[in-house]
């Protein structure tokens, strides 16, 4: 997929980045990322994938945008108050990038349609804020067998997690319990949090299209915005795991 | 002498320490050092079961501990890590 004389121009700093180049940039080009939720974590993943030139963003997010959202999300403003997530996303992301293609979807994410709604993606953007549906967008990847780049924060605490099925360990062999119902209470979180998280969640899908750098399968990245530290730890495939039992029950992880 | 980081979630347990030093020859032990000087980090910490609350995983040397945590043989040097698992996006 040849780049224009404006793609050119427009992705000219990173096409001087050697990992990256012309074919890195084509690669980018082709490629299709969903992003599951377009709150505090979808919001700075989106916009470095959309201003990096990732060819098709798959969005979906069912709310409607709230003043409460504003000190994170910064997907969307004070004007988008009331207006559909996924719409307000779709606006600001087109503006950002008319090169590329935004397919939005106001839509829940359920077991019953995860094929239809990540169909044609090559990797998922999770930036969802419930456990129970992180479950769901979990066994989704493993059915497609897409990558998930799994990112969570609470206040001033962050981390990220790539999972390659058939690969590496996944949501569930890290969580454990994916039948456990879980409230939904409010989490408290500073937006330069999701802000960081969302973007090594970018940069994890970057890496992935273009082939390029050591992702974060079986680690989990931690940051800890108050030390200002960050921390990688081990995570092993785990042994019965219900999502990806045929890659662990398959033998030697 | 062995090192426990305490996550930032769970500081407010922990008069706002970021590690806190134990002795004791198994990552139970150790966490039960722990549980001793900040109470309140029980039921953060463990299931009513006494095992490890499903939202935390506990790292040795960085190296998650799961299964058998608790049982997990520690020695002079090493390094505990209790993580909460995250969920807020």
């Amino acid at each position: 997929m040849t780049l224009t004389k404006r793609e050119l121009q427009r992705y000219d700093r990173q096409i001087r980045i050697p990992q990256i180049g012309t074919e890195g940039q084509e690669k980018l080009k082709k490629a299709c990322i969903g992003i599951a939720g377009a709150g505090g974590l979808g919001s700075p993943a989106a916009l470095y994938l959309c201003a990096a030139g990732v060819g098709k963003l798959v969005i979906i997010d069912r709310d409607i945008v709230e003043t409460g959202n504003l000190n994170r999300q910064i997907l969307h403003s004070q004007a988008d108050e009331g207006k559909p997530k996924a719409v307000s996303a779709q606006e600001i992301l087109t503006r950002l990038n008319p090169d590329i293609r935004v397919e939005v979807r106001q839509a829940e994410i359920t077991p019953d349609n995860t094929a239809e709604l990540f169909s044609g993606c090559h990797g998922i953007v999770d930036a969802l804020d419930s456990l129970e549906t992180r479950y769901v967008l979990n066994q989704a990847a493993m059915d497609l067998g897409i990558p998930l780049f799994h990112g969570a924060v609470n206040g001033f605490e962050g981390q990220a997690m790539t999972v390659i099925p058939g690969q590496s360990a996944c949501l569930c062999c890290l969580y454990k319990e994916p039948e456990r119902k879980t409230d939904r209470p409010l989490i408290p979180v500073i937006g330069v949090t999701p802000g960081v998280i969302g973007s090594v969640q970018a940069a994890e899908a970057i890496k992935f299209i273009i082939g390029r750098g050591n992702l974060l399968t079986n680690r989990l990245l931690r940051y800890d915005g108050l030390a200002m530290t960050f921390h990688d730890f081990g995570i092993n495939p785990r042994p019965g795991c219900s999502h990806c039992r045929s890659f662990t029950e398959g033998g030697t992880p | 002498m062995i090192t426990i980081h305490i996550p930032l979630i769970l500081r407010h347990l922990s008069d706002d320490a970021e590690t806190f030093q134990v002795e004791g020859s198994t990552v139970g032990q150790c966490l039960e050092e722990l549980v001793k000087a900040f109470p309140g980090m029980q039921a953060s910490i463990f299931s009513k079961k006494g095992e490890i609350h499903h939202l935390i995983e506990i790292f040795l040397n960085s190296k998650t501990a799961h299964p058998d945590e608790l049982r997990r043989p520690t020695v002079d040097g090493d390094e505990i890590h209790v993580v909460t698992l995250l969920s807020g996006g």
